[in-house]
């Protein structure tokens, strides 16, 4: 495809008829929630947020992978990181998420732990094929659209012999934690912009329970101004019709059914468990652990590490962030105790952390 | 993190293709074991972490945006919600 033709859906002139219209199909307030980081800031990014109808209202849902790591995970990584033998391969995200002694993983670096930052899972591969006489631990988070790589990377791992690669691996899954947002009845979701890339993994079967059973509406949708518009208009003709259905606006990339062969590789290396969500807390069968025939690959078995819930951090509101209870900057720590140069909280952490983009973007 | 970006296909060997990345001149590497299907020279991809995800269709990307030009309604069967949004003809219903 020409890039040509994915600039059209930036295209200003479309994207202010399609404003239009949603203007005219709004009947009330329609208080949607996009689940992924990456739509947050497209839709800041663009400008579509200032341009959104003042009856518009946007919530940012649990769908950054960074944010959503809790904090006992991060104590986990820092209890890893510094052991003898041990390189922590990991995303750059995930350096200053704070665990919950405030500590992280840029810290544990500066006193001493081997900590290297990678683009993706098979560099992590790289770096244990160069370094044969340590142990390279990639720590795993991320949803459906990541937990694929992690687990192809883990057969690519076998396939060469490389047994010091190990993955500690915290992975989420997205449906389950959207049930826990539907029945939650404080923050008043009216609809769902659901993440476009763990669609292009799950498609968008798994998804029909929230017009089912809870009675809303949600499209899977693509990250250009057009596609979030689109969305919006189709969100606000199915409330002004007292409908519900779940819809593919991003047939470009996501098909109804899932991706049959990334499915297959991840549900080879890791079968789902229950798991701890900053915010939302324990969700059964959320996340998912190594199954038998790659136990060896597991950093938590390997290490013996822990898994201890413990508080969130005194003052932090991401949780309330998270599902959608508290705007970023109705947190009081918002620009003052937490910034993305000190950020105390993860929502502030990551590029693709609501927090973050409020304070990057200087929403009023 | 999670930053999937499209990419176009400049060649494939050995299971992996290299990829020019969106409209710049850099070149990256994406494995297709995630595929189901073999990409060609000339597709675009959607590509996270080092792995192809899915094959993009021009054709949907078209199709979506002639509705939306000429106007058409998200909902299908539904003449009269259609008819109620400034500029959009009635008969106008999207395809399933």
């Amino acid at each position: 495809m020409h890039q040509t033709l994915l600039r059209q859906f930036r295209d200003p002139e479309l994207c202010h008829t399609l404003l239009t219209r949603l203007r005219a199909e709004l009947d009330g307030e329609l208080r949607f929630m996009e689940v992924c980081g990456t739509h947050t800031v497209a839709i800041f990014q663009s400008g579509l947020r200032s341009l959104l109808p003042p009856q518009v209202v946007h919530l940012s849902g649990p769908g950054c992978p960074v944010c959503v790591t809790h904090e006992s995970e991060v104590n986990a990584f820092l209890d890893l990181a510094g052991r003898p033998g041990v390189i922590v391969a990991t995303f750059g995200d995930l350096m200053r998420v704070p665990g919950s002694r405030g500590r992280n993983l840029k810290s544990a670096q500066a006193e001493g732990a081997r900590v290297a930052v990678v683009y993706s899972p098979p560099d992590a591969l790289a770096l244990a094929r160069d370094n044969p006489g340590d142990t390279v631990v990639f720590l795993g988070v991320g949803f459906e659209t990541t937990a694929p790589t992690v687990a192809g990377t883990v057969l690519m791992a076998r396939e060469q012999g490389l047994s010091n690669f190990k993955v500690l691996a915290f992975h989420k899954l997205v449906p389950p934690a959207l049930e826990v947002l539907l029945s939650d009845t404080e923050a008043g979701i009216d609809a769902f912009i659901l993440p476009g890339h763990v669609s292009a993994v799950i498609g968008t079967e798994p998804y029909g329970f929230i017009a089912s059973r809870f009675g809303k509406s949600a499209t899977v949708t693509g990250f250009e101004p057009v596609d979030i518009l689109e969305s919006l208009l189709f969100l606000a003709q199915r409330r002004r019709q007292g409908r519900a259905e779940v819809k593919n606006l991003y047939r470009r990339v996501v098909s109804d059914t899932s991706n049959p062969r990334a499915l297959e590789v991840m549900n080879r290396v890791f079968r789902p468990c229950d798991a701890l969500w900053r915010g939302l807390g324990r969700i059964p069968d959320s996340g998912l652990e190594f199954t038998d025939e790659f136990e060896d690959v597991d950093a938590k078995r390997r290490y013996g590490l822990s898994i201890e819930e413990c508080p969130p951090l005194p003052g932090c509101k991401c949780g309330e962030v998270l599902r959608g209870r508290l705007r970023p900057d109705q947190c009081p720590l918002f620009k003052k105790a937490c910034t993305p140069a000190k950020p105390v909280g993860p929502c502030m952490v990551s590029t693709e952390g609501s927090c973050a983009a409020y304070y990057k973007y200087q929403v009023e | 993190m999670c930053l999937a970006v499209p990419a176009e296909v400049i060649r494939i060997a050995d299971g992996v293709a290299t990829c020019r990345l969106g409209e710049g001149q850099s070149l990256i590497r994406a494995s297709l074991m995630l595929l189901p299907d073999l990409p060609s020279p000339g597709d675009q991809l959607m590509v996270h972490a080092g792995f192809a995800l899915r094959i993009m269709d021009p054709a949907e990307a078209e199709e979506t945006l002639r509705l939306l030009r000429g106007g058409e309604c998200p909902i299908e069967g539904d003449a009269t919600a259609c008819a109620a949004i400034p500029g959009a003809p009635a008969n106008a219903l999207r395809k399933a």
